[in-house]
């Protein structure tokens, strides 16, 4: 006997609607593991600020992969307030933020956590080694890096990500340390060199089963750069990736991100997440990702390079010095 | 690094004068620290562990220049929540400075970030069957904020205590409720001798050649770079590069100090784990 009251279901039952999840992340293009991804940097695009510079990957064929852009101002050389001690150099602080809406899924607060003042410190410490500090006595250099939009996690807790090691913070870093450098010589701050971030991981490729265990074995990663090329068509199982992006499907074991000055061949900066195996010759690991990192470093320094050139170009042609072909050009630059 | 930080920005502790005399003291071949120290000796210091009876594993630490440190380690049995971040939740670290804000995060980075490797083990050795796990908690204490940077004496203490927590034996099956072995000395190691012990983090200084292993804040100053390394078993697990020195290093430099700090780290591992055996 039906029920005439009620609005029954099927009597043979239904099976429950999937909707596709909004962020499946897929790579958009595959690259070979040497190959950076294409990086727009342009400077003076924040008028108030001494210097500025915006930085971004490139915008996803889906809208709602997220992908990285930064902008970065840099105020100064200004007195210091007048209630701080003497200082003979200049004071440089970096101030990372990120914007309430810019990582995919959990908005973020306004007020900064411990992940930001973390990049902050990195960041400032990455840049205070590049800047002349001494010729700018009783004064202070502001940098003010705000990220728009952020790949990947960033190691929160509720990420679902669960083995290997989040590699957001780190290109968040890395790119934020390659746009100030690019702000601060805008705003004509005298440097030693203009610093450039990198970023490199060893994966292992997502094939069906994720267990814990590495292979130490199948490293064939050895010490150098030309090494690390080879490494990507050899058959082994881990293998290095030159700025690794979170949102591709491979499981970053350790991952190395640096500040490097190319021209003078120095770092400011070296971060490195994950176990890297000694191997019974010594750190091989290590070496091979900061070798990585500052392979990759060098690819955007290129791009920083062609930026401040354009836009010094631009001035002089404005002044009528240089009747260059500079204009026209829309900065995007690629490397790799 | 927030002590360090809020020295630096009331200027460096020592003039122009007396930086470039320690810089070039510590240049020379062999070099000459102001306390005498080989590159690779570290201050006196006093350590004893299994000192809070309510926890599952203490230590505390006495660092030559006035630094203390306690840290427990207690752990609770949680129910798996589908909710929570899993097996990254189970550890939790705190790091109490005194005279500083709670809400200051940055030492508690350095040690979870080292601490919680993936591959290490321990989250392992946390679930209890299928429902439960334990949460550990470790509180660190940090008392009399030393001069220079604590994250040496943080992790060292944090690796005796870690090493000297013993969690209850389990005793019922794996889909039962758990129930624990009443008896004390059946208790379990988190950390058992043959498998990858804590990470333990060093702080290395660079001064031209020369490679300087538990600087003083005055060494700080004057070196060139600083990192801090932090080692787990054999395997680096964590470089960051420290507030200090000025310029920056070559490639080589930077291999060479964590090439160095894996050699040291073995010998302070020994030294480590002789600690209480001689009472």
């Amino acid at each position: 006997m039906t029920d005439r009251r009620r609005i029954n279901g099927p009597p043979e039952g239904t099976t429950p609607l999937v909707f596709p999840s909004g962020s499946t992340h897929k790579s958009m293009i595959k690259r070979s593991p040497t190959t950076l991804r294409r990086i727009f940097l342009k400077t003076s695009l924040t008028p108030p600020a001494t210097g500025s510079a915006f930085l971004e990957l490139p915008t996803p064929s889906c809208p709602s992969t997220p992908t990285l852009k930064l902008t970065t101002s840099v105020y100064g050389p200004r007195p210091l307030p007048s209630s701080t001690t003497f200082s003979p150099n200049a004071r440089l602080t970096a101030e990372l933020k990120f914007s309430p809406f810019s990582t995919p899924g959990r908005r973020r607060g306004y007020i900064r956590d411990g992940v930001e003042r973390d990049l902050s410190a990195q960041l400032s410490l990455a840049l205070g080694k590049s800047v002349d500090v001494g010729k700018y006595p009783k004064s202070a250099i502001d940098v003010f890096v705000s990220v728009l939009d952020c790949e990947g996690g960033l190691g929160d807790p509720n990420d679902v990500k669960s083995s290997g090691v989040e590699v957001g913070l780190m290109s968040v870093l890395a790119a934020a340390i390659s746009c100030a450098g690019a702000a601060i010589a805008d705003a004509g701050i005298e440097c030693f060199d203009l610093v450039a971030g990198g970023v490199a991981g060893l994966i292992k490729k997502r094939d069906g089963e994720v267990e814990g265990d590495r292979i130490v074995a199948d490293m064939g990663i050895g010490g150098g750069n030309d090494d690390s090329r080879r490494g990507g068509e050899r058959d082994t199982r881990i293998t290095l990736v030159l700025d690794p992006s979170p949102t591709e499907d491979y499981i970053i074991l350790a991952a190395a991100a640096v500040g490097y000055m190319a021209a003078r061949d120095e770092l400011t900066l070296v971060w490195t997440k994950g176990s890297m195996a000694r191997n019974c010759d010594g750190t091989d690991e290590v070496e091979s990702l900061i070798d990585g990192a500052i392979a990759a470093a060098t690819g955007v320094r290129l791009v920083i390079n062609e930026a401040i050139k354009e836009r010094l170009l631009l001035g002089l042609n404005a002044v009528g010095l240089v009747r260059g072909t500079a204009g026209g050009d829309n900065g995007d630059r690629t490397v790799g | 690094m927030a002590p360090l930080q809020t020295s630096q920005q009331t200027g460096t502790p020592l003039s122009p004068a007396e930086l470039s005399y320690l810089h070039t003291s510590l240049t020379l071949t062999p070099p000459i620290r102001p306390d005498s120290r080989t590159p690779t000796q570290f201050r006196p210091l006093i350590a004893e562990s299994d000192i809070l009876p309510s926890t599952n594993g203490s230590a505390r630490m006495i660092w030559g220049d006035g630094g203390e440190c306690v840290v427990g380690v207690k752990a609770e049995v949680e129910k798996n929540s589908a909710s929570s971040g899993g097996p990254r939740d189970w550890v939790e670290i705190s790091v109490e400075v005194s005279g500083q804000r709670d809400d200051d995060a940055f030492l508690g980075m350095t040690v979870a970030e080292s601490l919680l490797v993936p591959e290490s083990g321990v989250l392992e050795r946390l679930a209890l069957g299928e429902r439960f796990h334990w949460k550990v908690f470790v509180d660190i204490l940090l008392l009399t904020p030393p001069l220079s940077h604590p994250a040496t004496l943080l992790t060292l203490t944090t690796y005796l205590a870690l090493r000297n927590t013993f969690l209850p034996k389990l005793v019922s099956e794996v889909a039962e409720d758990p129930v624990f072995d009443d008896d004390w000395d059946n208790a379990l190691p988190l950390y058992p001798v043959d498998r990858i012990a804590p990470p333990i983090t060093l702080l290395v200084v660079s001064v031209g050649e020369n490679i300087f292993f538990d600087p003083t804040r005055e060494e700080l100053a004057a070196g060139d770079v600083v990192l801090a390394v932090s080692i787990c078993g054999k395997k680096v697990v964590g470089v960051r590069t420290l507030e200090g020195g000025g310029g920056g290093v070559g490639r080589a430099v930077v291999k060479r100090v964590i090439k160095e700090s894996c050699e040291v780290a073995e010998e302070v591992f020994g030294s480590l784990n002789s600690v209480g055996e001689g009472d």
